[in-house]
């Protein structure tokens, strides 16, 4: 049986560096373990899915994690050693949905 | 959020929010472990009396920085129809045991306080453009520590009237 997914569109407080998500998600994985902690991180499941030009990234979770990575993406304050701040624009099941919000 | 933050025009409407208050700017806040008798919307501080003094000179909403309220305190404030502001900032900006311990007292706080009758809104606090958070995520805080959705909606929209017109 398919999962289902949720959907985040996530704003960055200043520059990813990369439009290469999975380059983006090696740094950002740990963050988010370390804020969910390993035993729930199973459920959440995240996968980054696209990382837009500029500060702005999709990211997808299973939908029972959704909240609990909602909740990581509050605590995560660092990334890559710089701080930084993530803030949950849009949630939606579809990702067309959210690229709309985008546009 | 406090004084120190800023952002650019059009960053609260991508959150979710209408308007991003600031404490200093849209109303006054006191700390009143270091200046006591000072008149404020907000008072901040740990000292039972002196927040009870606050209280009765108005103040309309309260953050308690150690996290512990007395029942003196809570008298006063359900007499003065005074909100309890719990700051997410205290969990956001804090790591490992800190945090754990925040989350723990807050959670402990918040339903000591709304079994006891009081009114409690959820606030950011943010110092720093980082440490912001979004309309959902602040959502996502107050079920962390006990707050049901529909509560956690209605005191996020409350904020707005309490500080709103200012002091």
């Amino acid at each position: 049986m398919r999962e289902k997914q949720r959907y985040l569109l996530v704003e960055a407080s200043s520059a990813i560096g990369t439009t290469d998500p999975k380059e983006f998600g090696r740094s950002l994985y740990p963050e988010l373990r370390k804020a969910i902690g390993e035993l729930v991180y199973h459920r959440v499941n995240p996968k980054v899915i696209r990382v837009m030009p500029g500060s702005r990234f999709v990211i997808k979770s299973a939908l029972q994690g959704n909240p609990d990575l909602v909740l990581a993406l509050a605590l995560t304050k660092s990334l890559a050693g710089q701080r930084i701040g993530f803030y949950t624009l849009k949630s939606s099941g579809t990702i067309k949905a959210l690229l709309k919000f985008e546009h | 959020m406090r004084p120190t933050c800023s952002f650019e025009t059009g960053f609260e409407k991508r959150l979710g929010f209408a308007r991003i208050l600031s404490a200093g700017k849209d109303f006054a806040e006191s700390d009143i472990d270091q200046k006591r008798g000072a008149v404020a919307t907000l008072a901040i501080g740990s000292d039972e009396s002196g927040l009870i003094e606050a209280v009765k000179r108005g103040a309309k909403a309260v953050v308690i920085s150690d996290l512990t309220i007395g029942k003196k305190l809570i008298e006063t404030m359900k007499a003065n129809g005074t909100v309890l502001c719990l700051p997410m900032s205290m969990i956001t900006e804090t790591y490992g045991d800190r945090r754990v311990r925040n989350t723990y007292k807050m959670s402990k706080l918040f339903a000591y306080a709304k079994k006891q009758g009081l009114e409690v809104s959820v606030v950011s606090m943010a110092a720093s453009k980082e440490s912001m958070c979004s309309y959902m995520q602040l959502i996502q805080l107050a079920r962390l520590i006990g707050a049901e959705e529909r509560y956690a909606r209605y005191s996020l929209s409350e904020v707005n009237r309490i500080f709103g017109r200012g002091s």
